[in-house]
């Protein structure tokens, strides 16, 4: 399972969110998708899930066009984490952890065992175990961010992007977002993370996909993706790699 | 804060007391009558003049206000659903009085007189028109406060068309007539009523329930919810095509009854784990069972004119909603 993008161009009332940007992410990499506000980086996870219409360009999902996927073929093949997270009602922890498997219910929502155990792992996982009922909205935000990632890993789909699944976290509950992110990925899953910590990245990713603008800056490993020189030039910050840990020292002078 | 389901168990009991409650109905009323003889009526054994009295006034009166209400409370559980909002109701959001506009029209210039569905299909028209402009508008604004405005706009423009109507009437029958669209009543329904209302009723059911299912998905937010499988469109367009069919089939039997579809699915949802699937079916009976017991105030209360059960369900109901909303606020203030 692959995810593509080839020259994929977006452009809404005249200003290009997305020029002809080409990358693509394998299974067994986690990849961090990463750039300045508004370089496009949600866009182009709406793009590579056919939920963004493209002006020029296409996105393939394993071969397939994305946009020709119904949403329930999509959701078997990728499991996506969009930005805003905040749930309408206050519903149990299992049962949202369970929407993952939504794609498998049957025609009235009946889930199956195999659904069951997929949910049950899910959960220890993500150290979930005796929150199951727990009202959603009774969660912390780093609790709750676990239950967003259960319900990804619970879709058992081969890929996975999430977009900023770290926000408003704190710096140890970012660390195991991301290494259950890299467990995922190690077990063959394509994983595409849109990230704004560049050390995090730095320190958890196979490869960084750079954008800056809409236009793609690099795709690479991070030791070679984000040079000093390239994140003076895309941030404005001045960086430097210490012994495999990059650190971002502050605003490069104007 | 323990997440509780008890979905089966309270459908169960909502079930046994509805029964109760229209029994009841059956058995009370303005004529005396002494139990035996009405009970001997209710299995066909009585005499005839006991027998009309259940058969063509109480029961069919007793349904029409539990159809009724089981359709308005399954709306507004499917609109929350759909909007993520505990306030959206056919009432708040305009649907049930842009249905009694086309309702009254129909009676306004006698369409009615060209063929019984005309009331149905009107109202059924009405109540679409407004849930699609909502449903159009919904996704624009995020916010639930505007969304409860827009349905206000809906009320008020359908409410001055409605003045207007009145203002213009013709002769005091008319007049009286479109009044009672307008407070919303049960009174005087025969079996023919319901048996026109029947057909949009059962297809109304049948677009929620293909919807249902979806609901739960919805609500992780519209987004994530096709990124789990589910095309939120056709989602919406069954949630719409559901609700106007009920809504509107409610207010051809009815006129407008509100807040019906706010209370009900309010006090089912902390039973049921807060899941807005699990809330339709229990909202359903617990709206139907709220309007039976409120016909019967309205029939039983010692007033010179008879009260109408849309006044009665606003006067219980206006209050709550006051109260949900105001905690609403506390609970957004603590996020």
């Amino acid at each position: 399972m692959s995810l593509k993008l080839s020259g994929a161009t977006v452009t809404l009332e005249g200003a290009h969110l997305l020029n002809a940007v080409s990358f693509e992410v394998l299974p067994g990499k986690l990849v961090g998708l990463l750039g300045p506000n508004g370089a496009g980086k949600t866009t182009a996870v709406r793009a590579l899930l056919g939920l963004q219409p493209l002006s020029a360009g296409s996105a393939q999902l394993d071969g397939q066009p994305a946009e020709s996927l119904s949403a329930k073929q999509r959701a078997l093949r990728v499991s996506y984490l969009p930005q805003a997270r905040k749930l309408a009602w206050p519903i149990g922890v299992r049962e949202a952890v369970a929407l993952g498997r939504f794609a498998y219910g049957g025609p009235m929502g009946r889930l199956a065992p195999t659904d069951a155990a997929a949910i049950e792992e899910a959960l220890a996982r993500c150290s979930l175990l005796g929150f199951e009922d727990r009202a959603v909205t009774s969660l912390s935000g780093g609790e709750l961010a676990r239950v967003h990632l259960a319900r990804a890993l619970a879709s058992q789909a081969p890929a996975l992007i999430a977009d900023e699944p770290t926000a408003a976290l704190d710096p140890g509950h970012s660390f195991d977002v991301l290494a259950t992110l890299q467990a995922q990925a190690r077990s063959g899953h394509a994983v595409l993370v849109v990230l704004h910590d560049l050390a995090l990245a730095a320190r958890f990713c196979d490869e960084i996909i750079l954008l800056n603008q809409g236009k793609l800056v690099v795709q690479a490993p991070p030791v070679q993706a984000l040079t000093s020189q390239t994140l003076a030039d895309v941030y404005g910050v001045s960086a430097t790699w210490n012994a495999g840990h990059l650190t971002i020292s502050g605003r490069t002078a104007p | 804060m323990k997440v509780q389901n008890h979905a089966t168990a309270l459908t169960l009991l909502l079930v046994v007391l509805s029964g109760l409650a229209l029994l009841a109905s059956s058995l009370i009323g303005v004529t005396p009558l002494p139990l035996a003889r009405l009970l001997a009526a209710l299995v066909g054994v009585g005499d005839t003049q006991a027998e009309l009295i259940i058969w063509d006034i109480r029961l069919p009166r007793a349904f029409a206000a539990f159809l009724v209400g089981m359709a308005l409370a399954g709306s507004g559980a499917a609109l929350q659903g759909l909007l993520r909002n505990p306030l959206a109701e056919p009432g708040v959001l305009g649907v049930s009085a842009m249905s009694s506009l086309f309702a009254t029209i129909t009676i306004y210039w006698g369409f009615v007189q060209l063929s019984p569905w005309m009331l149905p299909l009107a109202s059924i028209f009405g109540a679409l028109l407004a849930t699609g402009l909502v449903a159009l508008v919904a996704p624009r604004v995020q916010s639930v406060v505007t969304l409860v405005l827009v349905g206000v706009g809906i009320s008020s423009l359908a409410g001055a068309f409605m003045s207007l109507l009145l203002n213009l009437a013709p002769n005091p029958f008319t007049l009286s007539d479109m009044m009672n669209w307008m407070m919303g009543s049960v009174a005087n329904r025969s079996i023919e009523d319901l048996l026109l209302a029947a057909p949009f009723l059962l297809a109304g059911t049948l677009a929620l329930g293909v919807a249902a299912p979806g609901l739960r998905a919805l609500t992780l937010g519209e987004e994530a919810a096709s990124a789990i499988g589910l095309e939120v469109g056709r989602s919406r367009l069954w949630v719409v095509l559901g609700t106007g069919l009920l809504t509107g089939a409610a207010v051809s039997i009815a006129g407008a009854v509100g807040f019906v579809g706010i209370i009900a699915p309010h006090v089912v949802r902390p039973f049921v784990g807060h899941d807005p699937t699990r809330t339709l079916l229990p909202a359903a009976l617990l709206g139907g069972l709220v309007l039976v017991l409120a016909d019967l105030i309205a029939r039983l209360a010692p007033t010179g004119q008879e009260l109408k059960l849309g006044v009665v369900a606003a006067l219980i109901g206006a209050p709550i909603f006051i109260w949900i909303a105001v905690r609403r606020r506390a609970l957004e203030a603590d996020q």
